[in-house]
């Protein structure tokens, strides 16, 4: 019979909520860039977050695995290049993420 | 503030910091609304300075030369938004302001296409500002 006493106990804190994905600072400033916008160019994302490319790949390949965000790939005439967008789901869950984030900040330190 | 509002208050800096600098480099961070503003009261202005044939002649170099530059910079911004575009709706204020002022001053006293000018490029000049310049929320 299963002990009820030694079952986890229910983890109400917001921050337990925090998706893992978005909460790291790279991921999460390329998902704040693209909540504005439709397409954002790779380059312009690369300036911003000051990564090479193959790290800003890395993290991109993450939000792309979890189903995020779009990358595509076109030639604008002569030249490559690579545009990024947020997908529904993305979206989705960087809205919940800010939301819990502002829940955490607006939380009452627990009294002493 | 406790370490983990702290850490979550730097979060949410960090992402409107992120949003700002978008909103910046976006197709619709308010430039194209204000080239059009001031390329509108320079061109009007031409008629009250120029004969009508050489002020249409300048007038319509100045709007070639921005309707390239818009779409050149459209293309180029890094952050691409899809955006209402207010030009459709100030055409027909503009055209409206233009015929009421050819009527009501048949004379065209000096300074009417300055004045038609002024009014008509306000309300794109005031969205640019805004977009421009004016604070949007995450």
């Amino acid at each position: 019979m299963a002990d009820t006493d030694d079952a986890t106990p229910e983890l109400s804190h917001p921050r337990h909520q925090l998706d893992e994905t978005i909460h790291q600072p790279v991921r999460l400033s390329i998902l704040a860039l693209l909540a504005r916008g439709e397409q954002v160019d790779f380059a312009f994302i690369q300036k911003y977050v000051e990564l090479g490319e193959s790290n800003l790949s890395r993290h991109l390949s993450a939000l792309e695995a979890a189903g995020y965000i779009k990358i595509t790939k076109v030639f604008e005439g002569k030249k490559p290049r690579t545009w990024l967008s947020m997908t529904p789901a993305g979206r989705e869950a960087f809205t919940r993420h800010v939301a819990l984030l502002r829940e955490i900040v607006d939380k009452p330190p627990p009294s002493a | 503030m406790s370490p983990e509002s702290h850490q979550a208050q730097d979060s949410l800096d960090a992402i409107s910091q992120a949003q700002a600098t978008a909103r910046r480099h976006s197709n619709d961070n308010g430039t194209f609304y204000l080239v059009w503003g001031v390329g509108i009261v320079i061109g009007l202005a031409l008629f009250d300075v120029f004969p009508g044939t050489v002020a249409t002649s300048i007038w319509v170099a100045i709007a070639v030369i921005i309707t390239v530059w818009t779409s050149v910079y459209m293309r180029r911004q890094p952050v691409r938004v899809k955006f209402f575009n207010h030009f459709i709706w100030w055409g027909f204020y503009y055209a409206a302001i233009l015929v009421a002022g050819i009527l009501l001053f048949p004379t065209r006293p000096v300074g009417l296409f300055s004045g038609i000018g002024l009014l008509a490029a306000a309300p794109i000049l005031l969205i640019g500002l805004r977009k421009r310049f004016g604070r949007q929320g995450a």
